[in-house]
């Protein structure tokens, strides 16, 4: 079908074009307590065609680049010429910076992202592993799990002769636990993807979810103030996106931020604790954000964005690349941050920390029912789904509340565990302490 | 029916159906395809582009006990039919014989195309003019202010058409929906704060307006909000804006109404059916049927008819929103509340317009009231607990309330927590003036994203903010 677009697009008056194949299969099943409510199977295939126009424009010093794409599934093959003629008159409609599609690289990178041991039975097996897994835990039942096992090809090629192919794989669930005591139920959502079958570890993610489950029947809501907060788990899939934020490309093209090279992603003031540096990292093994090729067939690659705190780089496809005349980096992969140098349970000490407002209260946070900064201002506010009060007294669990902050502000006196963790999308200190954020509860 | 694809189709699902309930108890079919035009312009780069179609089949297959979907965008008689055969072979074999097994009622007999009322269709407006418009919107707000460093206008439209099949039914629908959303970006030098407002209704061009004392409304909250700080946590006497109600409504009541959680054992409210969960002037409803509302349609993903739900009856609660698998479960009566995010997708039971009902105060007489508190605006974002009825709306304005008035000291960002009862229960006054934003997307958990609406009149309370 490929060549059957390229034959279509040929003579017509554009400058350059890109064409990219997808083809998923995805396999679904879906639990309502212990049974099968329902098993889907998925098959598409669809091409995106991205047609662009280099022409003069009126009261423009410069040629201008007329861009327009459309989506094509193989049903709707009659209509082809049709939706090539409307996006060439759409493309002929809007004025944008001119910038070049890439050739076909020299080479592309060996990134793994594929698991070929998975098949329909994956899915069986989960079921089976899942309510074994629930069955093992007291106080435990299985509200509901779904499963997903997605397997994605993608051929991308464009008017250069650029024409790269990559597959992967994902493995998703969501499954809810409730746990009872005495009147209370609480239950405790967990969903995750994967790569691979040998990094899914649905027996070890049904113990710490039953473990947060269980304890939030007893939790207590959090003191009110400023106190020292050490996160780990869920929130630090999306803990650096500010940071991220302040080297994108994309956002300084269009005045979103106001970064140079050279400054710091923290607000002003001495820095206290660890500096923070960051890659964006296209190759990391099993990243969901790992790829060959980006959306516009850039080898992936591993590139320093921040260092002790200083943008050194842009993250920067290739059009915004051009636009900025910086290196181009690729497309957001994963995001890597570096380690710090104390042990991950030596954060979990508050007298080693010298404590916080309070003197001697610490609170730990592993999940929030959704915590997302803020990317343009880095503020974040989030309700706290499970966490501990960790003081000379003990600890006790904890649940409500909301924890509230500034990531530049924070990053200038926090500390980072030695130990890493990967999750999705990131590969980051397995704990961030900060001195101080404020929490609202009792 | 213009499209040759939906005129085969309609043509021969009602045999495969046929032939497919030879094997298996029920079968149905819906086809969803979607299209449309989205312009995008800010102060560097444009965009006209065709929305992506969203179309294929699922043909679903209930054996009695579970259901089997496929669903794909390609197909070629009679292989596809061949090849359902073998499927519904497969999802009869999987009977387990020592379980029972169950009747799905089909519906009665109906057989109906519905149309949503487009006045001006988008596609009757060149798309010169359409960029235009996107393109005026934008200038007047990049020239309000220096302090404005960029701005986003968008203008989208949205056909739907579904046609859904079954033994009893062919049901088909053309859905059109119109959007347009600002952003704009305000930088005081160190700081960018970016404030969005918009519509979205059914209908065509003539159902969207934004005016220029809108845009100029949000570069002065985006102003208001780069000097701002941030709020000492406590507990307030507070006033809702129709938005942030809608948030309320939709994030901390509407998900835990979904019934599909009551089959897994996870909605608190499933406990409180007939009970008080509000205040005895709280009213809250989910309204499919309201179809000049973004979240309005004829009929659901599952065939089921559009009508209205009244949730809460004088803070008292009434019933949940069915999909067709909780509404067989658990022998509930169907409510159209079976949505996909897409044919490629499962249905869930999902809310569609879902709003607290009007009361008797006005705006004025509600922030009159307080003494001190604060008045909440620009709500952006809630999350669901509907096991626990915890509460997390998250909003980027919190005005302080004085003796009556509002300072103009604002607070941001602003968070509230708390207890769904405890909240509901504080409300003491409703205002008069619901009205319905279109532009909230709503995910079931983080997935399956759909568009539904969200709304209310201003509401008095008291909650956590932080």
């Amino acid at each position: 079908m490929i060549e059957k677009i390229k034959n279509a697009i040929t003579g017509k008056k554009l400058s350059g074009w890109q064409i990219r194949e997808t083809r998923e299969t995805s396999h679904q099943l879906f639990l309502a307590k212990e049974e099968r409510e329902c098993v889907r199977s998925v098959e598409t295939q669809l091409f995106r065609v991205t047609l662009y126009q280099r022409r003069k424009s009126a009261g423009a010093r410069n040629d201008v680049l007329g861009i327009a794409s459309f989506q094509i599934g193989a049903a709707e093959l009659p209509a082809l010429e049709k939706r090539i003629d409307e996006a060439i008159f759409s493309a002929s409609l809007v004025n944008n910076q001119l910038f070049e599609l890439p050739s076909q690289p020299e080479s592309l990178p060996v990134v793994e992202r594929m698991d070929p041991s998975l098949s329909v039975k994956t899915l069986d097996e989960c079921e089976e592993r899942i309510k074994k897994a629930v069955s093992n835990e007291k106080q435990i039942r299985l509200s509901a799990a779904e499963f997903f096992m997605d397997r994605v090809q993608t051929r991308l090629v464009n008017h250069h002769g650029l024409d790269v192919e990559q597959e992967g794989t994902v493995l998703e669930t969501e499954f809810i636990l409730l746990a009872e005591s005495g009147s209370r139920e609480n239950e405790y959502i967990n969903r995750y993807k994967r790569r691979f079958l040998s990094d899914f570890d649905l027996e070890g993610e049904v113990k710490q979810s039953a473990q947060f489950a269980r304890e939030a029947t007893v939790a207590t809501l959090p003191k009110t103030g400023p106190f020292p907060v050490l996160l780990s788990g869920e929130p630090l899939d999306h803990l650096f996106n500010p940071l991220v934020a302040r080297a994108s490309a994309r956002l300084k093209y269009n005045r979103m931020v106001e970064t140079e090279l050279g400054s710091s992603v923290a607000s002003p003031g001495e820095i206290k604790g660890d500096s923070i540096h960051v890659w964006h990292n296209a190759l990391l093994k099993g990243g969901l954000g790992s790829y060959r090729f980006d959306g516009f067939g850039t080898p992936g690659a591993r590139v320093r964005l921040i260092e002790n705190n200083i943008v050194r780089a842009f993250l920067a496809e290739k059009r915004y690349a051009d636009y900025l005349n910086v290196p181009v980096t690729g497309e957001e992969g994963n995001i890597e941050v570096g380690p710090g140098s104390i042990p991950f349970n030596h954060l979990l000490d508050p007298e080693r920390l010298g404590g916080g407002a309070d003197g001697d209260v610490l609170y730990h946070l592993q999940a929030f029912s959704a915590f997302e900064p803020n990317v343009m201002t880095g503020a974040f506010s989030a309700e706290i789904r499970a966490g501990f009060e960790i003081s000379r007294k003990g600890v006790r669990p904890i649940k409500g509340g909301s924890v509230t902050g500034v990531l530049q502000e924070a990053i200038k006196d926090c500390r980072l565990s030695k130990e890493r963790v990967q999750r999705e999308r990131v590969l980051v200190p397995q704990g961030i302490f900060f001195k101080s954020l404020t929490l609202a509860g009792e | 029916m213009s499209d040759p694809i939906l005129s085969e189709l309609k043509t021969k699902l009602p045999d495969l159906i046929r032939r497919l309930e030879q094997i298996v108890p029920t079968a149905c079919a819906l086809y969803k395809k979607s299209s449309g035009t989205t312009i995008r312009v800010n102060r560097l780069q444009e965009s006209v582009e065709p929305q992506d179609p969203a179309q294929g089949l699922v043909v679903t297959l209930w054996n009695g006990q579970s259901f089997f979907e496929y669903a794909f965008n390609r197909w070629e008689w009679p292989a596809l039919e061949a090849d359902l055969i073998n499927r519904a072979k497969t999802a009869a074999a999987s009977v387990d014989k020592t379980r029972p097994c169950s009747e799905i009622d089909p519906g009665p007999p109906l057989a109906k195309d519905f149309f949503t009322k487009v006045v001006q269709p988008p596609s009757a407006v060149s798309l010169n003019d359409r960029l235009a418009e996107a393109r005026k919107r934008l200038n007047t707000a990049l020239a309000i202010d220096p302090q404005v460093v960029n701005a986003l206008s968008l203008l989208e439209d949205v056909t739907q058409e579904d046609l859904y099949v079954n033994r009893n039914k062919i049901l088909f629908q053309t859905l059109t929906r119109v959007e347009i959303i600002m952003v704009v970006f305000v930088s005081d030098g160190s700081k960018v704060t970016q404030v969005h407002q918009g519509t979205c209704k059914n209908g065509g061009l003539e159902a969207v307006r934004f005016s220029d004392d809108e845009i100029r409304a949000m570069v002065a909250d985006g102003k208001k909000l780069n000097a701002a700080e941030r709020l000492s946590p406590g507990l307030f006497d507070v006033v809702t804006d129709p938005e942030w109600s809608g948030i309320i409504a939709h994030e901390c009541f509407g998900h835990g109404m979904e019934t599909d959680l009551y089959v897994r054992g996870r909605a608190k409210s499933q406990e409180f059916i007939g009970k008080s969960v509000a205040s005895s002037i709280v009213n809250m409803f989910d309204d499919p049927s309201a179809v000049t509302e973004a979240g309005g349609f004829f009929f659901d993903d599952e065939g089921q008819l559009a009508s209205p739900t009244h949730i809460i009856k004088n803070g008292i609660l009434q019933r949940g929103l069915t999909d067709l698998a909780s509404a067989h479960k658990l022998k509930l009566e169907r409510s159209a509340n079976g949505r996909r995010e897409g044919f490629d997708r499962k249905a869930y039971a999902r809310m569609t317009n879902t709003f607290f009902g009007n009361g008797a105060s006005s705006k004025e007489e509600i922030i009159a009231s307080v003494k001190d508190g604060l008045y909440l605006r620009h709500a952006t974002n809630g999350m669901e607990d509907p096991q626990a009825w915890g509460i997390q709306v998250e909003g980027l304005w919190a005005e302080e309330i004085k003796n009556g008035k509002l300072t103009g000291t604002v607070y941001s960002p602003v968070i509230m927590t708390g207890f769904v009862p405890d909240l509901l229960s504080s409300i003491t006054m409703v205002g008069n003036d619901c009205f319905i934003s279109g532009l909230g997307m709503c995910g079931k958990g983080h997935k399956e994203w759909i568009k539904n609406t969200t709304g209310g009149p201003h509401l008095k309370m008291t909650a956590r903010l932080a």
